[in-house]
């Protein structure tokens, strides 16, 4: 990522980064105050919220050059997402929102994809079939995490993954996440406010008053 | 691309919302649909019922109330054609049969009409189900519906009274001798007899000179009747009886052309009541249009959600489509069946006080609402579905 300016109007650059490396397979822990900008840094780099000015690149790809759709489709195929409130869909089943991002380019999931959800959850230790209305925050947080999983991405991108869980279900989550992303081999970036977690991560960075510095 | 199963669950999570407004397009398609069916079935039924009746010629008067009381057998008082026309009508050489139709009558709320033989066999081409047609005055021919059996004894009353005092004619008992097939027409319901009883039972002698009993034409001394029903020889000949006894002392009409009068002047009001349902039909679309709006407002973060975990803007304009598609189809597809079951129990009431036989059925006017109410709902759905799909996944993200 270079030069990487994020702005509002009549509020000024909220982000600016001159660079952030990232070597693939390293986890990275982006920490800060609440409103420094941490969100809009993990969407820039995900490809969801056009920064104002910079470039954001993964390997030789520089998706902000990218079209909408194909973009779109970079994404689909390489980032995972994970998010503070989960975004399940109430309505199906924790097996059903773990194979949703099948149907995205997909009449109906792969039996090797349905395989492999079923597992996924099976060792994040959630029932298939259990409806995610009626889950706990750890669980659904769980299922989450077992659906930006399903395409083996590249990168797992976490943001505040264990702000509305209790301790115990929030250190449950950070060690998924880094033990997915390590099996996997994926680059690993969380935003937090939670020490725990951030000490776990490979790196830590702290966004302050719009930069970026290395933190203890 | 399969966007069915986030469809499905939207509707699993906001069932009554959904209930709702498939409800409020059910009644609109169903009040629709229902009214067609009833319009048309009227218009048919109606059609059906004069189609027997070539031409009727009765006293100088309204066209419309001479076919609507002695086609459809509407109570009504008509003035008596004079006698002497009936005498020259059946003398007619244009003439293939006539029969007088005599009514004012009654059994039980059912017409008594005193008519002549030939007219209760149609000319040679109808036999009835049961019995015989009558062959003497005190014999009566019912209709399909009438309830009541071969052997009966009835005694006409005067007028069409069907409760409470009555004058009864009771020096005059007719016997049921034979029985009509069902027709669909107000003359399932009633009872015929030779035109002479009636002129008899009103002192008006039986048409026949002194000592003469026998039914049927000739007549040398008729009593005037409301109206004679004649069957011309060809269809020239039809033209030129009309216009023969379009005269000082008679009417003729054909009721086919009455009855296309009626209805165009019923046209009008046809369109209107057209317009009312497509008016009501667009109202219903724009709420669904606004609640629709409204629901997926709400949503947005959902769908930047599923944007943003790699759903394209197709996929998710898909399944609020696929969604709301859902709504409708049920709506509508209730909205016929419940039209059609409200038209089916309207047919009754509504075909009795006509004395018709309703059959509504779905047709191609009610497919086509159905169709604009579906197709209606989907391009209203469109641009809020559109502004969805469009809405930057950031922007979305942040709601």
């Amino acid at each position: 990522m270079r030069a990487l300016t994020i702005a509002y109007p009549g509020v000024g650059p909220i982000v600016d980064v001159p660079v952030l490396k990232v070597a693939a397979g390293s986890t990275l822990a982006i920490t800060g105050p609440s409103g420094t900008g941490k969100t809009s840094l993990l969407h820039a780099l995900a490809g969801l919220e056009r920064p104002s000015s910079g470039s954001v690149s993964w390997g030789d790809v520089s998706i902000w050059s990218m079209t909408d759709g194909a973009r779109d489709g970079w994404r689909r195929q390489r980032i995972g997402l994970v998010f503070q409130d989960m975004h399940l869909l109430h309505g199906l089943s924790a097996l059903d929102n773990v194979l949703l991002p099948a149907l995205f380019d997909q009449a109906r999931p792969t039996p090797a994809q349905r395989a492999r959800g079923a597992k996924l959850l099976d060792t994040l230790d959630v029932g298939a079939h259990a409806d995610v209305a009626v889950m706990s925050r750890g669980e659904r947080q769980r299922v989450a995490l077992a659906r930006a999983l399903l395409r083996e991405p590249a990168v797992l991108l976490a943001d505040e993954p264990t702000a509305s869980l209790d301790p115990v279900a929030g250190q449950q989550v950070a060690t998924l996440l880094l033990r997915a992303a390590a099996e996997q081999g994926a680059t690993l970036i969380v935003t937090t406010h939670d020490p725990a977690l951030a000490s776990r991560m490979g790196a830590r960075m702290t966004l302050s008053g719009g930069r970026l510095e290395q933190a203890g | 691309m399969n966007p069915w199963p986030v469809a499905r669950a939207a509707l699993r999570r906001g069932w009554r919302a959904a209930l709702a407004m498939a409800l409020l397009v059910a009644l609109t398609t169903a009040v629709g649909t229902g009214i067609g069916m009833i319009e048309r079935s009227v218009r048919v039924a109606a059609a059906r019922a004069a189609d027997p009746f070539d031409l009727v010629i009765g006293a100088p008067g309204s066209a419309a109330q001479l076919v609507l009381t002695s086609v459809y057998l509407q109570p009504d008082t008509v003035p008596l054609l004079d006698g002497a026309v009936l005498v020259k009508i059946m003398a007619d050489p244009d003439v293939a049969w006539a029969s007088p139709v005599a009514f004012g009558d009654s059994y039980r709320g059912m017409p008594i009409l005193g008519v002549a033989p030939i007219l209760v066999t149609q000319g040679g081409t109808r036999t009835v189900t049961e019995g015989k047609v009558f062959g003497a005055e005190g014999e009566a021919v019912v209709g399909a519906a009438v309830a009541l059996r071969l052997g009966d004894t009835i005694v006409p009353q005067h007028g069409l009274i069907e409760a409470g005092e009555a004058h009864h004619h009771s020096e005059s008992p007719t016997k049921v001798v034979g029985r009509l097939p069902p027709t669909g027409t107000a003359w399932d319901r009633a009872i015929l007899v030779a035109v002479e009883s009636v002129w008899e039972i009103h002192g008006l002698g039986n048409g026949h000179p002194e000592g003469i009993e026998r039914v049927g034409p000739p007549w040398e001394l008729p009593a005037g009747v409301p109206a004679v029903v004649v069957k011309p020889k060809t269809l020239a000949g039809a033209y030129q009886l009309r216009a023969r006894y379009r005269s000082a002392t008679s009417t003729a009409v054909f009721p086919g052309e009455v009855l296309a009068s009626l209805f165009r002047t019923l046209g009008d009001a046809r369109a209107l009541v057209s317009a009312i349902v497509y008016l009501t039909a667009a109202l219903v679309i724009g709420a669904v249009f606004l609640a629709f709006g409204a629901i997926v407002a709400g949503r947005a973060r959902d769908h930047a959600v599923l944007r943003a975990i790699g759903a394209s803007p197709g996929f998710v304009l898909g399944a609020l489509w696929l969604e709301l598609g859902a709504v409708l189809a049920a709506g509508v597809v209730g909205g016929l069946a419940l039209g059609w079951l409200g038209a089916q129990i309207a047919a009754g009431p509504i075909g009795r006080a006509g004395g018709l036989t309703l059959s509504p059925s779905l047709a191609r006017p009610e497919l086509v609402l159905a169709l604009a109410v579906l197709a209606g709902g989907l391009i209203a759905a469109a641009l809020p579905a559109l502004l969805a799909a469009r809405t930057p996944i950031g922007v979305g993200l942040k709601r």
